[in-house]
């Protein structure tokens, strides 16, 4: 009888779990999907101390590859004072004015003529006061996550590491918008020809955003203060696969990370298209069918104010912040801070000696 | 001398004579002296025969035990037999001043046309059973049929069954202690008769009088029915005023698979024309292309403001609690109100049980009970029934991580409790729903319903019944964001309904019922309070303060039968709503129904509907969830306002066997809600400035062909239909495609159902259903571009495209174990196959970044359709009544 029911049990089982991984999704493609309208994207930044860009494309067809840049417009970043600032077309699309920088608490316009006759403008646009980082600082946590094996199926995993965190603090009454940027440089350490006299050391390096460019928060009032407590700027995980060492070589071992935190303030009409992008490309909810959002711009044409574009025109300040995070354990953990970090590391390896921007404590 | 009258010779001689109005009432010179004492009255008209040149034409059998003491002093003849026949129920006609020619009272009154032939037959030798003195035949207009309606085998009074005058339109319900009442015009009758549980029974009855008729009804001899029919004539969908009415016969739905392998009542409902849903699985159902918002469920009186388990997976209501389901979706009578697209009127059992008595069953993924203890014989009964759906474990051996993660399940309980007394009944019912939903480690739904309603149901008189209803509902949802840990937050938002009705029906008036009543609802909506989910959570605590509306309505209502080809269904609902510091709003809902009989088998009907809405539900997305909020009408959100036409013509062949139906409507919508882009509904105090008013206009032609008896039986619909919506903004935001008109989340246009069920036996059941409909509309990326390390992509105009066109096959073999109803405990096994050859029909189809790996061809952003069943899903259930 207890068999029968074991049996039984174990059939009703089988069944369930055959349901329950019918639900799925897949890929999708239909060769109806595609509009023969043209649609320019302008996506203009200007950034306090820094010189105004400005670039603009079509927007491909969804399933098309190639990006097509519109060349002899003529684009020009009005200020409140009445002053004009002419970009040129520096690239194909890309316009600039290196003479001239942004300046905080600057309100700017930009106005973009196209050679078909379409002419654009923005919303007028301030840098904001440049945001107060206090400090980035980690939480140690065991996490767990989830993956599929090679067969497909799924494992669960225990990994160790940080958390990053940061805050912001601003005086003022009014809700401030920030953008955020994390950029990472994951250090290891690993020794070539380990036990032969020809041992040496090695350096090797991974670089990488931890967050998306539509990572935005907006601030709380606490204290007499807009402040954004905490945010969450990702986890950095803690790898040691002893598997990746063999004869030539230790496994590498990770000795720190360099987190450069970068903060935009940017005004609240560009937080909206970011907040739309984000909504746009999350779809997390797809369960319930979420309903498709167009991304939000603070441009319009002029004269055709039904005609789609896509895009942003971006005032921001900007401040940075550069720290090192060493981990041993969950226990054991220490940081400090740099006063700089070079821009535009990538990824790569050195034998024998480190790299310029290596960092130790 | 006597001549025996065959039956051919009588009704030659009665033909001839029908244009005499009068027959009593003659002049002539025979005269007749003579005593007739302690002798038949036949030998009394023999021995005048032999005495007179007078012959009499009469049946023997009409006066073999009459005797008659009379004495004639040069009497008229007409006089002299006028007082034989006195007290008896004849009467007689002289020709050429000696044939006397003696009938039955009513055959002569039907003849001359005072009695008119309503049965099912014209075949006079059928037995009828005559009520009324027949000496009063032809006297009165209308007369009086009344009686008591009980169980056959106990005697018991019926409380509830319906007496149904076959070819009229015309019917009434046993009151409290069975009794009926019919007003009717003299003429011969086919009474329906029918009850929950018991076998429709036929009455053949020669009405000439006043009079009591006493109905008796017998058990059904299978005893496994989930839910029978209510009430319905074979030829209804011929014969009756109403149109766009489905009357569930939930036993039919007994035959379709279904996901969980136990029976869903609502998503039965989409096998018919004109019913669809969003989509596989999708929260309740769209009737006519009207949002689910627009649908007023009611449970016992009570509305449901939310209908599903599961996320859609499971509708609400327990299948054994139900015992009558009625589903308008184009005449609504003047009695309801609330919403505009249709009226789901549910109601549990009224019958009280014999005995202790439990159904049940046991499923693969929730198992459900339901008891029914009598507690005073007839008089005080409750019924408690309850499911609970165990799906965690199933969850937690997924091979998804998002479904490892994530968790499911409900519980729903429900009750009534029948009080009977004198000349009344008291019903008190009580619902209450729970369920949780967590998906991966994002978001987690807590939400529920409690219902509650009294009902007073006073026989004023025996035309004449008022009823009294006190309802209560609510709807709570928590929805806890979990997904970052120093930012958890639960966001809770609610309705509550309270509402007071009256209703009297009056049916005193030949050829009318009348019904005339009030009500008021009182709304309270909290739309929203966010708090931290715990200590560590930097989210402060804000709360939107809470809308308070009252609705009122006033109706009268009359189905007037004008003859026997026309029933006028005529009415009138005034409502009004009122919130504090907004607009007030009211309108006037007039209802019409107009039905042409043809002939005995085929119809003609048309109705005109105006509904007002003061109450929507605004949803992110494209299909309800639980968290949808629900708003009332202020000075941004006009109350929705729907002007409906249909006409449809209803033909049944084979003796009503085969029913045919095509309905044709119009439904012109006013103050549709649509919403700004990227509309940000949760927690927003500004929410209404992102909704837009919007027209809509849905259209479309329903056919079906059902078939009632037989091995094979089911039905077969085919819905042409479309839905369609416009915005009039001003600004660039405030228009929808342009202002012009775009299709509507529920615009399926073509719709094809099958529903087949073989009868092997009364014991094994096979069905199959198939169901084919268009794709619903959707909006897709069509151009993209980089920003930053970024794809964001433009969307087309809205549901500019429509995703896959759907369809599935469904499979399911039923087995009784046994049907003898002297077998206490009786089991089924159904067993069933859905979506027989594995398609997989889209839900929904998103665009969305993902993590590149080999599943999305290393495609950072893609376009993903979602399915919901990809493969053939069996699914047992063992049912059991004991």
């Amino acid at each position: 009888m207890v068999k029968a029911m074991q049996k039984y049990l174990t059939s009703v089982f089988i069944l369930l779990v055959l349901i329950i991984s019918s639900s799925c999704k897949e890929l999708y493609y239909s060769d109806e999907i595609g509009s023969d309208d043209w649609v320019p994207v302008i996506q203009g930044t200007i950034m306090e101390g820094t010189s105004p860009v400005v670039t603009l494309s079509w927007a491909s067809g969804y399933y098309d590859k190639e990006v097509q840049y519109i060349s002899d417009a003529s684009v020009t970043i009005t200020d409140d004072t009445g002053n004009e600032i002419v970009l040129s077309e520096e690239t194909k699309g890309t316009y600039v004015n290196y003479s001239y920088t942004g300046v905080q608490g600057a309100t700017y316009t930009l106005h973009v003529l196209m050679s078909g006759g379409d002419e654009f403008t923005s919303a007028p646009v301030t840098i904001p006061v440049r945001p107060v980082i206090d400090s980035v600082y980690a939480n140690p946590e065991e996490i767990t996550v989830y993956l599929y094996d090679y067969s497909g199926a799924p494992v669960t995993e225990k990994r160790k590491g940080l958390y990053i965190m940061s805050d912001l603090s601003n005086s003022g009454d009014t809700t401030l918008y920030y953008r955020f940027n994390t950029y990472i440089v994951k250090e290891m350490t690993f020794v070539q020809n380990p036990g032969s006299l020809n041992a040496r050391q090695g350096y090797t390096w991974v670089a990488y955003t931890l967050d998306d460019l539509y990572t935005i928060e907006n601030s709380i009032p606490l204290a007499g203060k807009q402040v954004v407590p905490e945010h969450d700027m990702g986890f950095l995980e803690y790898v040691y696969e002893a598997s990746r060492g063999n004869r030539q070589s230790t496994a590498p071992y990770t000795t720190g990370w360099v987190v450069v935190t970068k903060v935009y303030a940017i005004p609240r009409s560009v937080y909206d298209y970011y907040y739309t992008m984000k909504e746009q490309l999350n779809a997390d909810d797809q369960i319930f069918a979420p309903v498709p959002g167009q991304i939000k711009s603070n441009i319009t044409c002029v004269n055709n104010p039904e005609k789609q574009l896509a895009g942003v025109f971006e005032a921001a300040s900007l401040a940075v912040s550069y720290k090192f995070f060493h981990y041993i354990d969950l226990n054991l953990y220490t940081s400090k801070d740099l006063p700089d970090f070079p821009e535009g590391i990538t990824s790569g390896t050195t034998i024998g000696y480190p790299p310029s921007f290596w960092v130790t404590l | 001398m006597y001549v025996f009258l065959s039956k051919r010779s009588l009704l030659l001689i009665l033909f001839s004579l029908v244009h005499i109005l009068i027959w009593s009432q003659q002049e002539n010179d025979l005269r007749i002296s003579g005593h007739y004492s302690g002798i038949s009255l036949i030998a009394a008209l023999r021995q005048i025969e032999t005495d007179y040149p007078v012959k009499f034409y009469y049946k023997e059998a009409w006066f073999a035990r009459d005797t008659v003491d009379i004495l004639f002093d040069d009497k008229d003849l007409g006089d002299a037999v006028k007082t034989m026949l006195n007290g008896r129920p004849y009467t007689f006609k002289i020709i050429h001043g000696s044939q006397v020619v003696i009938l039955p009272r009513d055959e002569v009154a039907m003849l001359i046309g005072a009695m008119l032939n309503y049965s099912n037959n014209s075949d006079l030798d059928r037995t009828f059973i005559q009520v009324g003195d027949l000496e009063e035949a032809g006297r009165q207009k209308t007369v009086a049929l009344t009686g008591k309606i009980t169980d056959g085998k106990t005697g018991d009074p019926i409380i509830g069954a319906v007496v149904q005058v076959n070819n009229l339109q015309q019917g009434v319900v046993s009151g409290l202690d069975g009794r009926y009442k019919l007003t009717l015009s003299p003429g011969l009758y086919t009474l329906a008769v029918s009850s929950v549980g018991f076998e429709k029974n036929e009455y053949h009855v020669k009405l000439v009088g006043d009079g009591d008729l006493n109905l008796e009804l017998f058990d059904k001899s299978i005893a496994l029915e989930d839910i029978v029919i209510y009430g319905q004539r074979l030829d209804r969908n011929v014969s009756s005023h109403q149109m766009s009415l489905v009357e569930l016969d939930v036993k039919s739905i007994k035959q379709l698979p279904s996901i969980s392998g136990s029976k869903d009542i609502l998503k039965g409902l989409t096998t018919m024309p004109g019913v669809k849903s969003i989509g596989e699985f999708s929260s309740g159902i769209n009737v006519r292309g009207g949002g689910e918002d627009q649908n007023l469920y009611l449970f016992n009186g009570a509305p449901l403001f939310n209908t599903s388990h599961v996320l859609g997976l499971v509708s609400v209501i327990n299948p054994d609690a139900v015992d009558k389901l009625f589903l308008y979706k184009g005449h609504i009578p003047a009695i309801y109100g609330e919403r505009v697209s249709s009226v789901i009127d549910i109601r549990t059992n009224e019958t009280p049980p014999e005995r202790f008595s439990f159904k049940g069953g046991i499923g693969l993924y929730d198992s459900k009970l339901m008891v029914m203890v009598p507690v005073v014989k007839d008089k005080v009964f409750f019924e408690l029934g309850g499911r609970t759906y165990y799906s965690n474990w199933i969850l937690k051996n997924s091979n998804d991580n998002d479904l490892r993660n994530s968790l499911a399940s409900f519980y729903d309980l429900n009750g009534t409790l029948h009080v009977q007394l004198a000349k009344s009944r008291l019903t008190f019912s009580g619902y209450t729903c729970y369920d949780e939903f967590r998906f991966a480690s994002e978001v987690k739904y807590s939400y529920g319903s409690n219902l509650g309603s009294v009902t007073w149901n006073y026989m004023l008189g025996s035309n004449l019944s008022s009823t009294f209803s006190l309802s209560y509902s609510s709807y709570d949802v928590a929805k806890d964001d979990i997904s970052k840990n120093n930012m958890q937050s639960r966001t809770e938002s609610g309705i509550q309904h309270t509402a007071l009705k009256y209703r009297i029906k009056y049916s005193g008036i030949q050829k009318h019922n009348i019904d005339i009543g009030f009500g008021v609802v009182d709304y309270q909506i909290d739309p929203g309070k966010q708090t931290p989910l715990n200590e560590m959570s930097l989210v402060t605590t804000t709360s939107l303060p809470a809308v308070l509306g009252y609705e009122g309505a006033v109706f009268i209502n009359d189905e007037y039968t004008l003859n026997e080809y026309i029933t006028l269904n005529a009415g009138l609902r005034v409502s009004g709503y009122r919130s504090e510091g907004q607009e007030d709003y009211y309108g006037w809902e007039p209802r019409l129904s107009f039905k042409i009989q043809l002939n005995d088998v085929s119809s003609f009907k048309m109705s005109y509907n105006r509904n007002i809405q003061y109450l929507s539900l605004v949803s992110a997305s494209s299909v309800a969830t639980p968290s949808d909020i629900w708003v009332l009408a202020h000075d941004e959100i006009k109350p929705l306002i729907a002007n409906q036409f249909a006409v449809g013509y209803y033909r049944n062949f084979s003796n009503n066997s085969i029913e045919t139906s095509v309905e044709v409507y119009y439904k012109g919508l006013t103050n549709i809600i649509e919403y700004m882009n990227g509309a940000q509904l949760e927690m927003n105090p500004d929410m209404e400035s992102l909704l837009l008013n919007a027209e809509g206009r849905n259209y479309g032609i329903e056919t079906m062909l059902k078939k009632n008896t037989g091995k094979f039986d089911g039905w077969i619909t085919y819905t042409y239909s479309r839905s369609l919506r416009k915005t009039s903004g001003v600004l660039p935001e405030e228009k929808i495609s342009n202002n012009q008109y775009f299709p509507s989340s529920y615009d399926k246009p073509h719709d094809f159902t099958t529903v087949i069920n073989y009868h092997l036996n009364k014991r094994v059941t096979f069905g199959a259903n198939f169901t084919y409909s268009t794709g619903r509309p959707i909006t897709l990326p069509e151009h993209k571009y980089g920003a930053g390390n970024e794809t964001a992509v433009v969307f087309s105009d809205k549901n500019e495209y429509r995703i896959p066109d759907y369809h599935r096959l469904d499979i399911s073999l039923t087995i009784d174990e046994s049907l003898k109803l002297t077998k206490k405990w009786k089991g089924s096994w159904s067993f069933s196959l859905l979506n027989v050859y594995g398609r997989k029909n889209a839900y929904t189809l998103f665009y969305k970044k993902e993590e590149p790996n080999v599943s999305n061809g290393y495609n950072h952003y893609a376009l993903y359709k979602l399915y919901l069943i990809g493969r053939p899903v069996p699914a047992i259930t063992y049912s059991f009544i004991f």
